[in-house]
């Protein structure tokens, strides 16, 4: 019986130790109905992008036509390529990536997982031969984490110069901890609209 | 055919209906008069397109 | 047998005649068309599905289409609820554009009831409701019928073991009932089950007409991933972009911070039978769909009443919420009023109009006359339908 007992305690302090080291303290949302675009690690100004512009996809999901109506609106001069290879891609001075997995879109595109894959890898390779700046744009929220997804994004993260997330995608702190660690600058959205003032600061034509 | 089959089966339907009344009248026990009392309620819409 | 034998069952036929009347009232008032209100000055005309496909005449599945023809040449649309009757948005959604939208530009088509046969009937064992009523200003009564996701078996019947629709989808097993559901037998067939001739109505309608934006509304149990989606075919792709901005841009600008929780999905390559599939790839229409969250079509939906169809108040799906199990933002203890729900409809199609012609300044379609998204929410029903007299 002392043994049992003995074994029970080692079991509960074993457990109790477990808990309190994995345990992750909760996220704070930093954007608000009042201050609705939040940006860290410093600031992503025009003069760090250049033309032409390129937008992309991977993953294929249908945010990239979020982006590009959120372009369109702003004005900006760009090219949409949704399924754009890496020699395609090497031509640019910026992409802008908005990464997410669909299934259907991806089917919608012919594209198996394993073909976005490496896709992913030739073009994230390109950009980085040719010193392309990349950012990465995550504004699907919620319904753009999961495995993939998440794989994806991770992908496109290794060379991003700067993020845009709609916070609810970042309820875990993923893109936040990964810019804070690298020193990235990202941009927090409280929603998609809220992108525009973003892209607007970057894209826009400037009045002559 | 589609029509053809629904005329049929309305037709199933209502003989059924049918025999299913002729076995409440000749149920021998009160038991047996409700179990073809249940069958006959639905068999009766369904032959009158109600349900 | 002896007479107590037969006077015995006699009195059990005579029981089970009056159980058949009884219940037989119900069903057969449950098949009584909707009134609805036929004076706005913009109708042009009330038209019938059988113009399209003349097969249809006389059935169950021969359908009104309400159309607002301006005159001008401009954008053609579409937009229909009732593809499945127990979604109720959808239809109120379609109720609100009948009476009180006005047309400048363009022409308008509106299907209140694209599936009429499914409103005759409410999905066995479910506990479902069977009407919404609400009543107006003046005192009188507004009610309409809600039905359920397939077609009445009364009108078409046996299902059969197998069918391989136009589209392509087998229907089989489990879905083989699904023969009775509209949203699976897009482009439909001219001469063949009811609903596939609905949908052949449907499609003739699109081509004759020369429609180019197609709004097919419908809503979602709390459970289902897609809930305030906007589902477009690759072609509708661009507009559901820029309808989905706009939409949130212009909340924004009325004070609505938050926008819409609208999102954009690609249609399924192997959705076939779908409208946003079927109809996209079979004509040159822009094909959308959208679906918003309806409590009362969850499987732990609470006990079936006035508050919970038209209110959307749900203290089962709360406690879900809280417990984490589901996170959308409308399963609050404030609830998801249809009023609600029928507004995220309205300002979804309002908005795919407005991209219309933005991106295709030939095909501008212009309307008004509608409620904004905050007078409906504010004043309900109750406040926006017109009495019938």
């Amino acid at each position: 019986m002392k043994k049992l007992t003995r074994l029970l305690a080692l079991v509960l302090a074993l457990t109790a130790l477990t808990a309190l080291v994995s345990a992750e303290a909760a996220y704070t949302f930093r954007t608000s109905k009042e201050n609705r675009v939040v940006t860290e690690n410093g600031e992503f100004t025009r003069d760090m992008v250049a033309e032409p512009v390129l937008i992309t996809s991977i993953g294929q999901s249908a945010d990239v036509s979020m982006l590009d109506a959120l372009m369109k609106k702003v004005g900006a001069t760009y090219t949409f390529n949704a399924t754009a290879p890496a020699d395609e891609v090497a031509k640019y001075k910026t992409v802008i990536i908005a990464s997410g997995a669909s299934g259907k879109g991806l089917g919608a595109a012919g594209i198996s997982e394993e073909d976005e894959i490496a896709r992913a890898e030739a073009l994230l390779k390109a950009v980085e031969e040719n010193e392309i700046t990349v950012i990465l744009a995550h504004i699907g929220g919620t319904n753009r984490r999961g495995a993939l997804s998440d794989r994806f994004s991770d992908m496109v993260l290794e060379q991003a110069k700067y993020i845009v997330v709609v916070e609810e995608g970042n309820d875990d702190g993923k893109f936040t901890d990964y810019a804070a660690e690298n020193e990235i600058p990202i941009t927090l959205l409280a929603t998609i609209a809220d992108a525009m003032t973003v892209l607007k600061d970057l894209f826009a034509p400037v009045a002559q | 055919m589609i029509n053809v089959l629904f005329i049929l089966y309305r037709v199933i339907a209502g003989l059924l209906a049918l025999v299913a009344l002729v076995n409440i009248l000749r149920a021998k026990s009160l038991e047996k008069a409700l179990n073809h009392a249940i069958l006959f309620v639905p068999l009766l819409l369904r032959t009158l397109l109600i349900k | 047998m002896n007479t107590k034998h037969i006077l015995r069952n006699v009195v059990v036929l005579l029981a089970a005649l009056a159980l058949a009347f009884l219940a037989g009232q119900e069903f057969y008032d449950l098949q009584q068309p909707d009134e609805f209100y036929t004076a706005n000055p913009a109708l042009t005309r009330i038209a019938k599905l059988s113009e399209y496909n003349p097969n249809l005449k006389g059935t169950a599945g021969d359908t009104d289409i309400y159309v607002f023809d301006s005159g001008v040449p401009g954008g053609v649309a579409l937009i229909y609820g009732g593809t499945h009757a127990n979604e109720t948005a959808a239809v109120m959604s379609a109720i609100t554009y009948i009476e009180n939208v006005s047309v400048s530009q363009g022409k308008l088509f509106v299907i209140p009831q694209a599936n009429l046969s499914a409103f005759s009937a409410t999905l066995p064992l479910r506990a479902q409701a069977s009407h919404m009523n609400f009543t107006l200003t003046d005192g009188s009564t507004r009610q309409v019928r809600i039905g359920t996701r397939l077609a009445n078996p009364v009108h078409q019947w046996p299902d059969p073991n197998y069918r391989l629709n136009t589209s392509g989808r087998m229907l089989q097993h489990g879905e083989i009932a699904e023969i009775r559901n509209l949203n699976r037998n897009h482009p439909g067939l001219e001469e063949g089950y009811l609903v596939e001739m609905v949908c052949y109505g449907i499609r003739k309608l699109v081509e004759t007409e020369n429609v180019d934006l197609l709004f097919d509304g419908h809503e979602a149990s709390p459970e289902f991933r897609a809930v305030n989606f906007l589902i477009a075919h690759e072609r509708a792709m661009d507009l559901g972009s820029a309808a989905i901005l706009n939409a949130n841009l212009d909340a924004m600008m009325e004070g609505n911070m938050d926008g819409y929780p609208f999102k954009l999905d690609r249609s399924g390559a192997t959705s076939w039978g779908l409208s946003h599939r079927a109809l996209g790839d079979n004509t040159n229409a822009m094909a959308t769909l959208f679906e918003s969250l309806n409590p009362v079509m969850g499987f732990c939906h609470d006990k079936v009443t006035e508050e919970l169809v038209k209110d959307g108040i749900s203290p089962n799906y709360v406690k879900i919420t809280e417990l984490g199990l589901l996170s959308s933002g409308e399963l609050t203890e404030a609830g998801s009023p249809i009023e609600l729900r029928a507004a995220y409809h309205m300002e979804m199609s309002r908005h795919l109009i407005g991209a219309l012609g933005e991106l295709y300044p030939e095909k501008t379609l212009t309307i008004s006359g509608l409620p904004t998204f905050n007078d409906l929410v504010t004043n309900g029903f109750e406040g926006i339908l017109k009495p019938l007299k």
